[in-house]
């Protein structure tokens, strides 16, 4: 067959991926952190103080999402075999239930033959042949291989409808409550290094107004909870100075 | 609804290892739960709140858009590609000659069964693929083509979302705004606050 060009190793790597939409999902929020801060940044009809601040909370937002797909894909994994349901899984007298121990340990032993092959660059053809001779010594009844492969199959069915939920729930709920907490303090802080920047270099509190009132409008999420914030920090020192009036 | 059935249906499966559909899902789980999270943020005004969040919601029915349109032209150039890639694999070449003989697939369109008749290419080949994944049986060949239009549709998706989404937003999210009334409000807002801080820093 000879030896496989970098485009079919590549085609071969995502054909053998079952998480898919984790994959995806992962590829999305990493481009995004880079190229939405990128093209704001490149904004110019923004001014240089709000550019940065949009674009810091964009690139945030992408660095909150990346840990969050991942956690929520390793508790898929963890939880899909749960749902399975072994009522799906009988041929004719054969039960899952008696067998589901045995093929489990088949299915690590699979797992482990698998990453070792991989390790010494074995194709994917070696692999797959490899991991048949498992199944052939381990179970010599053809009816007891057939209902091995129905559970490998409703397994990889669960999978990746588990996956798919764990990466709907992160997009759902998890990422944007986690913007909601870590954002505001995060801003926060950067507001008050660029304000203290500004004061130390003399520059009026007004142009910290400016920029408040000057924000890009494609940008996306927690604007406003810092712009609000921006405009109250802004006006407190003045207000502070007018209190003895 | 059942949990478990759910969990272990085909269709669902084939939905979650669909690229395309799994990230069209996902997008539209953004344009709901990003701007609920934005209305439970406590530390912003009312107006505010209402601005961004139906800015965060049309922005993300933008991507939507965006992202059905281009998507399909990716899977089936992956699918095209994986081919060239693949050409002189025996073994993706014995798969391709299967899909010489016109299939006639029964599929479901609402609640009729209409027949089909499948003539190679792309669709084919996915009812192939379907089949066999719920037969439990994607052999080597089939997944090294499926992998090609997952490659190139995470390339879609990352073209479409990440740069082609936030470019065009800037030409239709304003004239969207404005149409639904909620521009002209924050730029008033936005006048409002201006004048406060113009009054204090007097």
């Amino acid at each position: 067959m000879g030896k496989e060009t970098i485009a079919q190793k590549i085609f071969t790597k995502f054909g053998a991926i079952d998480s898919v939409a984790y994959v995806a999902s992962l590829f999305i929020a990493g481009a995004k952190g880079i190229f939405r801060p990128i093209f704001t940044m490149m904004d110019k009809k923004q001014d240089p103080d709000s550019k940065k601040y949009a674009a810091t909370r964009e690139g945030l937002t992408e660095v909150i999402a990346i840990p969050s797909y991942f956690v929520f894909e390793q508790a898929a994994k963890k939880l899909a075999p749960k749902f399975l349901m072994e009522n799906l899984v009988e041929h004719g007298t054969l039960k899952l239930t008696d067998y589901r121990t045995q093929f489990d340990s088949i299915i690590k032993a699979q797992k482990n033959k698998s990453k070792e092959l991989r390790k010494s660059k074995s194709t994917y053809e070696e692999i797959e042949v490899a991991l048949k001779n498992i199944v052939d010594t381990e179970l010599k009844d053809e009816p007891v291989q057939r209902l091995f492969k129905d559970y490998k199959s409703k397994l990889k069915t669960v999978n990746a409808t588990t996956s798919f939920v764990g990466v709907g729930l992160a997009t759902l709920i998890a990422i944007p409550a986690l913007c909601n907490l870590v954002m505001p303090p995060v801003m926060k802080a950067l507001k008050n290094h660029s304000s203290k920047k500004n004061i130390n270099n003399g520059n009026p509190i007004k142009n910290e107004v400016q920029t408040v009132t000057n924000l890009n409008s494609s940008s996306n999420i927690k604007s406003n909870n810092t712009n609000i914030l921006n405009v109250y920090m802004a006006a407190k020192p003045n207000a502070g100075m007018k209190v003895g009036m | 609804m059942n949990v478990m059935k759910v969990m272990n249906n085909k269709t669902f499966a084939h939905i979650a290892t669909s690229t395309a559909s799994s990230i069209a899902i996902a997008t539209l789980l953004k344009s709901v739960g990003r701007p609920t999270f934005i209305y439970l943020d406590k530390n912003t005004k009312p107006e505010t709140k209402k601005y961004s969040a139906s800015k965060e919601f049309f922005y993300q029915l933008l991507c939507l858009g965006i992202y059905l349109s281009i998507i399909p032209l990716f899977k089936k150039g992956g699918y095209e590609l994986a081919k060239k890639v693949f050409k002189g694999n025996t073994d993706v070449e014995k798969l391709f000659e299967e899909y010489k003989d016109p299939t006639i697939v029964t599929i479901k369109k609402g609640k009729k069964e209409v027949k089909k008749a499948l003539n190679g290419g792309f669709e084919h080949f996915y009812y192939a693929l379907h089949k066999a994944e719920d037969e439990g049986d994607v052999k080597l060949p089939m997944k090294k083509i499926n992998g090609g239009v997952v490659a190139i549709s995470n390339l879609g998706s990352v073209l479409g979302l990440a740069i082609l989404a936030p470019q065009l937003s800037h030409l239709f999210l304003h004239p969207i705004m404005k149409a639904v009334g909620l521009d002209k409000k924050h730029d008033e807002h936005k006048e409002h606050e201006q004048h406060k801080l113009n009054v204090v820093s007097k």
